[in-house]
């Protein structure tokens, strides 16, 4: 530390130096400067007027600077100011015009011309227009769902113990309607025999949604209401079959599984059918003709626009897959029965009244179907189809299994081979290769079954 | 059709259980697809700084949660809304010149 003070030492030393030949003018200046103070007070604070003026005060004005000095000599002020008359002419007129002056373009600020925001004006007057529209339509929608429900509550009391079941309280609740989406809504019913319970969803067309109101207006859209029983158990014989009016039906062909995997386009028998505008669709012939007797056919003719379709099936499994994916695993299948109706306006009384008719009808299919058993043949027919339908399955699944199990098994043979590579002493590498020499061998070898002579 | 008996089974009550509607007959694409352009449309207005593709992706966001599902939680329609309201305020805070009137040059 003692050579950092001595180093610290010199460069001050030499500093001192540098600043030698400075020196000799400053104490000069700061002579002359004490020699002042002591000798007249700076005469910059006294205001008095009378102050003897000497060739130092001079001096004090450059150092006081901005400071005002009332008693500074007056040609001391005038001199500082040019007199005008010598000044030369700087800028006559046509100076000025010469140059005119250019202003920058700088974007005009919002508050300056809201005018010109006209597109913006526009854009947010359509996001109010949607606003207000979806606050409308979703009213509307819930105003249609529970007026459907009070005008058919009675209906279903007396067919179900439970009607509107949310599931969370403790004991079932009553009138419980859900809101799946704006124009979605669903209730559950149960507690009724031969069925394990119905749900009904009340879809509505979208009002809430301005962009498919515009659409609604190109193809018409109504409000829907369906009803879907899960059927018990041993309730119901195999059978397939659905029957409606022909767009929702051929739509629901296409998309549903068990439609399209074991039904297919049926004529009625001649006498009373369906009328012109459905279409039926069934596994046997038999079935359709137990189920549509007289009386769903005479309500099918009344009330023809206002039955969407019936379907009714024990291998209900859901819509489709999308077309690329293949199912990995069987679809676990239900037994179901569908309800589907439309509903045109709540308020007409006689809407009200077919509503009722058709919920009765429901039911009535229903219980019909509970007692219906299939033929000694057609059931046969049945079992050997959902057989097939089952084998197709297992067969490209079995396909899908075997392709997995043989990339697996290259997938090994690989990674041996992989350490076989990598094995570096001699004598392990040469035991691991007899190894794979010996596996080979055996795969080479014809599989043949040992025989027991006896 | 009035049926005799009491078909009611009070002891038979099967609760209610929450049904998601994907699989079913009721499965509506529009407010995923709807979100999907609303993503993209915001993206174009804070990268490009497209003022109408900020519009439009606030417009897509609200179609969105028009048609929203009450089981999908409330986040994802939040985020496409902030994102759009964000592309909306990022695309005028960098340029504030109003979009051009079309029908400007028809007057």
């Amino acid at each position: 530390s003692l050579a950092l003070l001595i180093g610290v030492a010199f460069t001050t030393a030499d500093d001192f130096n540098e600043f030698a030949e400075f020196e000799d003018d400053e104490p000069a200046v700061v002579g002359v400067k004490k020699e002042e103070e002591t000798t007249t007070p700076t005469p910059t604070v006294t205001i008095t007027k009378n102050a003897p003026k000497n060739k130092d005060t001079e001096f004090d004005v450059e150092e006081d600077f901005g400071l005002e000095n009332p008693d500074v000599d007056d040609e001391v002020i005038d001199m500082s100011i040019p007199d005008s008359k010598d000044v030369p002419e700087l800028n006559t007129d046509e100076n000025i015009k010469a140059q005119p002056l250019k202003f920058a373009d700088v974007p005009a600020h919002f508050r300056s011309n809201w005018g010109s925001y006209q597109v913006e004006a526009v854009v947010i007057f359509l996001l109010l227009v949607y606003l207000t529209n979806y606050l409308a339509g979703r009213a509307a929608n819930q105003s249609i769902a529970f007026s459907w429900v009070d005008n058919h509550r009675d209906r279903l009391e007396e067919q179900f113990a439970v009607v509107g079941d949310d599931g969370l309280s403790e004991t079932p609740s009553n009138g419980q309607l859900n809101r799946e989406t704006d124009n979605l809504f669903s209730m559950w019913c149960s507690g009724r025999v031969g069925v394990s319970g119905c749900m009904v969803h009340i879809r509505t067309i979208k009002r809430q949604d301005l962009v498919s109101r515009i659409w609604g207006i190109f193809n018409k859209n109504y409000d829907r209401v369906t009803l879907t029983f899960d059927v018990d158990e041993g309730e119901m014989d195999s059978f397939v079959v659905a029957a409606g009016q022909r767009k929702s039906v051929t739509r629901l062909h296409k998309e549903l599984l068990d439609l399209s995997q074991y039904t297919t386009e049926k004529k009625m028998a001649p006498g009373p059918s369906l009328p012109p505008s459905f279409s039926l669709f069934s596994e046997s012939s038999e079935v359709a003709s137990c189920l549509l007797d007289n009386a769903v056919l005479t309500l099918a003719k009344k009330y023809e626009d206002n039955i969407e379709y019936i379907h009714i099936s024990d291998q209900y499994s859901g819509p489709k897959p999308p077309d690329g994916e293949t199912l990995t695993r069987l679809p676990e299948t239900r037994r179901v029965a569908v309800f589907s109706f439309i509903l045109h306006n709540q308020s007409a009384e006689y809407d009200r009244e077919a509503e009722d008719e058709m919920i009765q009808m429901a039911f009535y299919c229903v219980d019909k179907m509970r007692r219906f058993r299939l033929s000694r043949e057609a059931k046969q027919k049945g079992d050997k189809r959902r057989q097939t339908a089952q084998e197709l399955f297992q067969k490209s699944n079995h396909q899908a299994r075997q392709e997995a199990a043989q990339a697996r098994r290259e997938e090994k043979t690989r990674e041996r081979k992989q350490k076989l590579l990598e094995e570096e002493d001699p004598d392990k590498q040469r035991r691991l290769e007899l190894l794979e020499y010996k596996k080979e061998l055996k795969a080479k070898q014809p599989k043949m079954k040992q025989m027991k002579m006896k | 059709m009035q049926s005799s008996t009491d078909v009611r089974r009070p002891n038979k009550v099967v609760r209610a259980k929450p049904v998601d509607l994907s699989q079913s007959v009721f499965e509506d694409p529009l407010p995923d697809y709807m979100n999907v352009l609303g993503m993209v449309f915001s993206m174009c207005g804070l990268m490009l700084r497209l003022k109408w593709s900020a519009w439009a992706a606030l417009f897509c966001s609200c179609v969105s949660f028009a048609n929203t599902r009450s089981s999908d939680d409330a986040k994802q329609i939040v985020s496409s809304f902030m994102l759009s309201v964000s592309a909306v305020v990022m695309s005028y805070l960098q340029n504030p010149q109003p979009i051009y009137p079309p029908w400007a040059s028809l007057l």
